[in-house]
This record gives structure tokens, sequence and C-alpha cells, in this order.
């Protein structure tokens, strides 16, 4: 994802991942994995909640998805994974090619 | 059970007591329907050979009620007030009558003689029907207005059948009908000739509920996406709308390291 992350920012958009860690954990992710884009820690599941992506299997996680903001805070795309993790990077670039 | 009965007829008096006992103190917009007492308006048509009558009460100009019948007629659980009954049918002058409900009481009109009408005129007569079931739509207003802005106003029948009698001749006439389940529609009916009948179908196309998804099915396309705070792994807060402000947002959620 880190290498996928200067492109996102070329194609004028901001980077914000979130997942059910908690604070310790997300600060473990990012140092390890020399991330340099925002990871948030949502323990209470608020955000995921919220969004309508809690995983059907496992309701302390977040599903794999995606969504794709303009500058209005509109959802203009959304890609909801299964358990593989898979970001649709190609996906992402075609539809922030289009804003 | 005679015992029985007269124990209920009495429960149902103190309820009733009751009920009235307390309207006085209760704010007007929110007394129970069921409080509110009601009148009725019967009267009857002298008969004519082969066509059916058509009565309508209007109450303030607009029509609430309607039945087809080819003597008498009734209406109840009108509230209290003054109504107007229109009787009409094909080839005959519309007659009307004023009438003035009292709570519990049953106003009886007088018979009504239908005129044979002189000028030539036209009718219509159609049915309502969903476009996509193809089911008969029940108690929905159908507005008519002629080329000289006279309006008239007619409701559907248990099957969906609604119709105007004695309508001008040689004029435009558009229908109209405005229901909160279905799209607007309007029709457009070319002059009509003398004592012609125009049938026609009317399909309705029902609005769609809102979308709603699923548990996990994320949100929907097009909607707002709802603004939120968190903290990062160094316990800063971050908020979306500090991103979104001047870019796009590619927002990711992962099953993260649990």
């Amino acid at each position: 994802m880190q290498q996928n992350y200067n492109e996102i920012k070329s194609a004028g958009g901001e980077l914000i991942v979130i997942s059910s860690d908690n604070i310790s954990t997300t600060k473990n992710t990012v140092q390890n994995e020399g991330l340099d884009y925002t990871v948030l820690s949502d323990g209470s599941l608020d955000v995921i909640k919220t969004y309508n992506v809690v995983d059907r299997g496992n309701t302390r996680i977040a599903r794999p998805s995606t969504y794709i903001l303009n500058p209005q805070g509109t959802i203009v795309s959304k890609f909801l994974g299964g358990t593989s993790h898979r970001v649709p990077i190609q996906d992402i670039f075609t539809e922030l090619g289009k804003l | 059970m005679k015992r029985t009965l007269t124990l209920l007829a009495l429960t149902c008096l103190m309820l009733i007591a009751y009920g009235c006992g307390t309207t006085e103190d209760v704010d007007e917009d929110v007394i129970d329907k069921s409080f509110i007492q009601t009148g009725s308006i019967s009267g009857e048509v002298q008969s004519i050979d082969g066509a059916s009558i058509q009565v309508r009460i209007l109450k303030a100009g607009e029509l609430i009620g309607q039945v087809e019948t080819d003597s008498t007629y009734e209406f109840t659980e009108l509230e209290e007030g003054d109504y107007t009954i229109q009787i009409s049918a094909q080839g005959y002058e519309m007659t009307e009558l004023n009438a003035t409900v009292f709570a519990d009481e049953i106003v009886s009109l007088v018979q009504t003689v239908l005129v044979v009408l002189t000028e030539p005129v036209s009718h219509i007569s159609g049915v309502l029907a969903d476009i996509d079931s193809g089911n008969p739509l029940a108690n929905i207003l159908v507005q008519l207005t002629t080329e000289d802005e006279e309006n008239m106003s007619a409701l559907t029948n248990n099957e969906g059948v609604f119709s105007f009698e004695n309508l001008p001749i040689d004029q435009i006439i558009t229908l109209n009908i405005s229901h909160e389940d279905y799209e607007d529609s309007e029709i457009v009916i070319q002059p009509l000739s003398a004592d012609q009948i125009y049938d026609l179908t009317i399909q309705l196309t029902k609005i769609p509920d809102p979308v709603t998804l699923g548990p996990g099915e994320g949100l929907v396309v097009g909607s707002i996406a709802p603004d939120f705070e968190l903290p990062d792994g160094n316990s800063a807060q971050h908020s979306l709308s500090d991103y979104t402000s001047d870019n796009n947002v590619v927002l990711i959620f992962y099953r993260g390291s649990w």
C-alpha cells in the first residue's frame, strides 16, 4: 500500500486507513511497515459501524472496504471486499482520475 | 349472558363518558380520532332505466367520498359540518343538495328526481392500475379540468374505476392524478363529440422506496460521508473534514492485525 500512496497523492487524493486495532497496535503497524499515510484506530468500532462495514464473520473488526470521497465529502465510489485483504488499487486510480 | 351484555354496555357508556369529560382538557391536535363523534347522510334517487347513478360527497369543495347506486345511498362516519351531495348520471343534469351533519344523527335527504339533459354532453370513464403489478388502484383522486377551466374530481372505486359524466363537448380535457405513492400523471384528451363515452386505462408508476443497504453493505454511493474524529498511533486526533476540504479522499477500512 505504501508504494501506492504516492500515486494516490499525485492523483490529488488523501489516504486515510482505519481498523479496529487499538492505538498501540496501530503505532506498531505504522512503525514496522514504515507507513507515511494516516492510519487511525477505531477500537470501539464507532466509525466502522457508522460506515456500515462491520465484518459479517467477525463483528469485532472491519470488513475490507474502500470509499472514495470528493472534496464536498460525497461518496463517489465504494468497493467492498471479502475476507482476503485486497485493496482494489487500479479501481481507485480509475475513480480518482475521473474526479 | 344477558347480564354480561348489560355490563358490557355499561362499561362502554362509562368509556364514552370518560372520553367526553377529558376532551376539553386535551390539545386539539392530539385528540384521538376515535373520540370524534360522527353522523351520517342518507338519501334516495328516483331510479332511471339502465343507468347507474354517481353520488359524490364534498366538504368545503373537496371530494371525500363517492358511491354508485341505482337508487339509495348513504355516507357514514362523517364529522360534524356542512356537506354538499352531487348526484349525476349520464344524460341527466347534475343535482346538488346541501346537508349539515350533527354527531350521532342520520340526515335523511328528500328524494331526488333527475332531470334529462337537453344540451349535448360526453363522458369519460377509466381504470387506474399499477404499471408493474397491473393491480387496480382504489380510492385515488382523479381531477379533471376542461378548457373553460371547470374542475371536477372523482375517486376510483375498489376496481380502480372512475367516471366523469356530462362533460362539455368540443373541449380539450385534462386529467391529473397526484398521489404520494405514485409519480404524478397528466392525460390530455382531445375534444369529444356528443354522447361519446371515452374509455381509458391509466398506468401509474410507483415511487421506489429509498435505498437502504443491509448490514455490512456500506453506505449508499452519492450520500454524504459522515464526519468522524479518530486517534492515530500517537493519540493525535484526525477528523475527516480536515482531509476532504481540499482533496479527494480514499478511505480504506481493513481487518487490522488482531
